[in-house]
């Protein structure tokens, strides 16, 4: 590619073009590995809309079979019923309408996805008498002669078998509870590291970068005895309490305290103001990014945490999703379609986060390469 | 990466401050810190220390005699500590460099002004942020040997690889195959000194097998007849469930059976090495790129106006200036292929045969379902050293040679 010949050679076609087409290749090669990344979900998805019989056919179909009988049905549902089409016409134009009002562009797609999905929980409000979109849909089905299980039902079937819904207050209460938590301890920490004076601090911040180094495996067995002796077993407290100190958080705000000029500072003692309304009302409010960054991380840390759970609870009601998730695979292993199910129901919060965040949880990420 | 921004060094603006003050100070910085320290020295300092105290008994959930350091001296002994420690170094060399080199390349080509960078930086960075428990069932599915789509992908790729291959055989495709690669080698050769070193080689190599494979096909068609017959009988292979080693796996299949040592690792721990990357790719590429946009853009500038080519560019100047990145990742990756737990928890369970049991997962092994707590603490010991060792040994030797801006 890059010898003088070549170069001669390339322009015998228009640069322009060789410039087109390098730029088509990028796109595909970015494209390609943008599947390989999502496959795994798309796959989840698909299965999780299979029959048991379909799921675990050998080899595999690409698509659920009946998703053709239900376009179908769908057809003649709007055939016969064409006012649905152009209410929903109606409805998704609003929804693109106001769309277009919201800048950040993955807030917008976030909003036109749950505009749509306000539409189906709209349309089957019980005061639409027998127009609901269910009953639309069963008297077609009735019509055409054609029995189907309802889309859904994977999903409930799923969520029917374990106390999915235990499990999803519990990953909550941990994972909003542990990273503020985090803050709170953190703040002061980063704050007296990064701007107060006292003696042995730089003895101790070396001895918190210093905890970074031991591998959690160490801590598992001592810490469990511990939380036994506490009494903590199946409590939130023993999920909780050990993770709400968290040296790479305490850091990542350090640096980011010791960035705010002084004068500011110097300012704000002339307005009669201490080091403790300083960091709450402004070295807090400055750092908003760095919380986010780190919360998102310890949101994360909180929501997938499987073994430390695994050890400290064995009630069933005690589990946060990931566990529960994990002892629901073992236990409906023979029915791939429904803990594909399992599996999407309890992606999805995440990645909806995530997106939200995405911008300044990715930037974070790059600023500090916290892992 | 600035981490080490500095700010001004605070509190040398107010030396003069009253001796009440700076006590007042002292007190202050001791109430800021003391909830983080009290957590950290509970559960962060002190179960060093009793790990310590523990791995030095025989303990049985509950404290049994005190042996020393009987436990270090039987996990040295203990064939599946050496199988684990095999096993952990596998996964390392399986996944580190191949991770860093796919993100260095999706990373370059997003550094680029394309359209969607935001959204193809998300997609990748889609799988870091899923929960390992449902991404784990999925690729469990998916590697399923049975129903899984891997394997019906793959056996038709392979069954139309085999097709080409025989139609090619018979015809006299062979002899245009080779003829084309010796070609392409006189024509690298020829033009040599106008390339990189890397891409002479890298070209040289990729023609040399090619011509290779299409004289051994030329010299017996019976070794083509045979690439064709196993090719078409591939797949299915059990990914998650095959305990025998690559090297192994893929000689049974052309007749060549490798001794212990050369046997490679499972296929099982490929596949996991496999999901370890599709999970760990979108992290890296999200460093790499931060680390491409602080190379600053006067030396591409100036590199183009010198009339450089874009490989040039790329091997003198991006990686060079890149390596405090890379050396960064490196160290970050290493330990965390080290410590990786819930990769081996969910997928594999430490199965088949032990083929997948890393130190960590050995160490969970022993601690909860063979309630062996003082060799599980002797083992984890054994870990955080090899862990420190590394760290320090990276720090030394790569650190020098790592250039900073």
């Amino acid at each position: 590619m890059d010898t003088v010949q070549q170069r001669k050679r390339l322009e015998l076609i228009a640069p322009r073009t060789v410039r087109s087409l390098n730029r088509a290749l990028l796109y595909t090669v970015l494209a390609l590995g943008s599947i390989g990344t999502c496959f795994p979900f798309v796959w989840m998805i698909i299965t999780s809309f299979k029959t048991y019989a379909e799921a675990i056919a050998s080899p595999p179909t690409l698509f659920p079979k009946d998703w053709g009988v239900r376009l179908t049905v769908l057809g003649q549902m709007l055939r016969s019923y064409p006012y649905v089409l152009l209410i929903f016409i109606a409805w998704m134009a609003l929804g693109i309408l106001i769309s277009r009002k919201i800048k950040d562009k993955v807030i917008a797609g976030i909003y036109i996805v749950a505009h749509l999905a306000l539409f189906f929980i709209l349309g089957n409000l019980s005061w639409l008498g027998h127009h609901r979109l269910f009953d639309l849909w069963q008297a077609t089905m009735t019509r055409a002669g054609i029995t189907l299980e309802p889309i859904s039902q994977n999903y409930v079937e799923a969520w029917g078998r374990a106390p999915f819904a235990a499990y999803f207050k519990n990953s909550i209460i941990i994972s909003i509870l542990t990273p503020l938590l985090i803050v709170v301890t953190s703040a002061p920490a980063g704050y007296a590291f990064a701007r107060l004076r006292f003696p042995g601090k730089d003895v101790i911040f070396l001895l918190y970068l210093a905890t970074m180094m031991i591998p959690p495996e160490v801590l598992l067995i001592p810490n469990f005895i511990t939380i036994s002796e506490l009494g903590w077993k199946n409590t939130y407290l023993a999920l909780v309490i050990p993770f709400i100190a968290n040296v790479v958080s305490i850091f990542f705000l350090r640096q980011f305290f010791r960035s705010i000029p002084n004068d500011l500072y110097d300012a704000s003692v002339i307005d009669g103001c201490g080091h403790t309304r300083f960091l709450l009302s402004i070295a807090l409010p400055l750092s908003r990014p760095a919380i986010v960054s780190t919360g998102m991380f310890n949101f994360l840390g909180s929501w997938n945490a499987l073994i430390w759970p695994l050890l400290v609870t064995d009630k069933e009601s005690m589990r946060p999703i990931a566990l529960g998730l994990a002892s629901f695979s073992t236990e409906a292993g023979t029915q791939p379609q429904l803990y594909m199910a399992a599996a999407t129901f309890s992606i999805i919060p995440v990645i909806v986060l995530f997106l939200f965040v995405q911008k300044q949880f990715i930037e974070g990420i790059a600023r500090t390469g916290i892992k | 990466m600035d981490v080490t921004r500095q700010g001004m060094e605070p509190g040398t603006r107010h030396a003069s401050s009253s001796l009440r003050s700076v006590w007042r100070e002292a007190v202050l910085g001791y109430l800021f810190i003391i909830p983080s320290f009290l957590i950290i020295v509970v559960f962060g300092l002190y179960p060093v220390l009793r790990a310590g105290y523990i791995s030095l008994h025989e303990w049985s959930i509950v404290k049994g005699r005190f042996v020393g350091l009987l436990n270090y001296r039987d996990l040295f002994k203990a064939s599946d500590f050496w199988q684990a420690l095999q096993v952990t170094v596998f996964y390392v060399i399986a996944t580190v460099p191949l991770t860093m080199m796919l993100s260095l390349v999706l990373a370059y080509l997003l550094f680029r002004p394309i359209r969607f960078r935001a959204l193809f930086r998300s997609l990748y960075f889609l799988p870091y942020v899923t929960s390992m428990v449902p991404a784990a069932m999925v690729w469990q599915w998916i590697f399923n040997s049975q129903a899984g789509i891997l394997n019906a992908m793959a056996g038709g790729i392979a069954k139309g690889v085999a097709g080409f291959l025989r139609l090619a055989g018979q015809s006299p495709g062979v002899y245009i195959w080779v003829l084309l690669m010796a070609a392409w080698i006189v024509y690298v050769s020829v033009t040599a000194g106008r390339r990189t070193a890397f891409s002479v080689g890298f070209q040289l190599a990729v023609a040399g097998i090619l011509l290779l494979v299409g004289v051994i096909f030329l010299r017996s068609p019976g070794a083509l007849q045979e690439t064709v017959k196993q090719l078409e009988t591939f797949f299915p292979v059990r990914w998650l469930q095959e305990p025998r080693g690559i090297i192994l796996f893929l000689g049974k299949k052309w007749g060549f059976t490798p001794p212990k040592w050369l046997q490679g690792p499972s296929m099982a721990l490929i596949a996991v090495s496999i999901v370890s990357m599709w999970h760990f790719t979108g992290y890296d590429v999200v460093i790499y790129l931060a680390g491409l946009f602080n190379v600053p853009t006067e030396l591409y500038e100036a590199a183009r106006i010198d009339g450089a080519t874009e490989g040039q560019i790329f091997w003198k100047i991006t990686f060079p200036l890149l390596s405090p990145t890379t050396f960064f990742l490196l160290i970050i990756s290493t330990i965390g292929a080290f410590r990786s737990f819930t990769m081996f928890y969910v997928l594999t369970s430490g199965g088949p045969l032990k083929t997948t049991t890393s130190v960590t997962y050995l160490v969970y092994d022993k601690f909860y379902n063979d309630a062996k707590w003082g060799y599980a603490s002797a083992i984890a010991f054994v870990l955080f050293g090899i862990i420190l060792v590394m760290t320090l040994l990276n720090q030394r030797l790569a650190g020098r040679r790592v250039f900073y801006q």
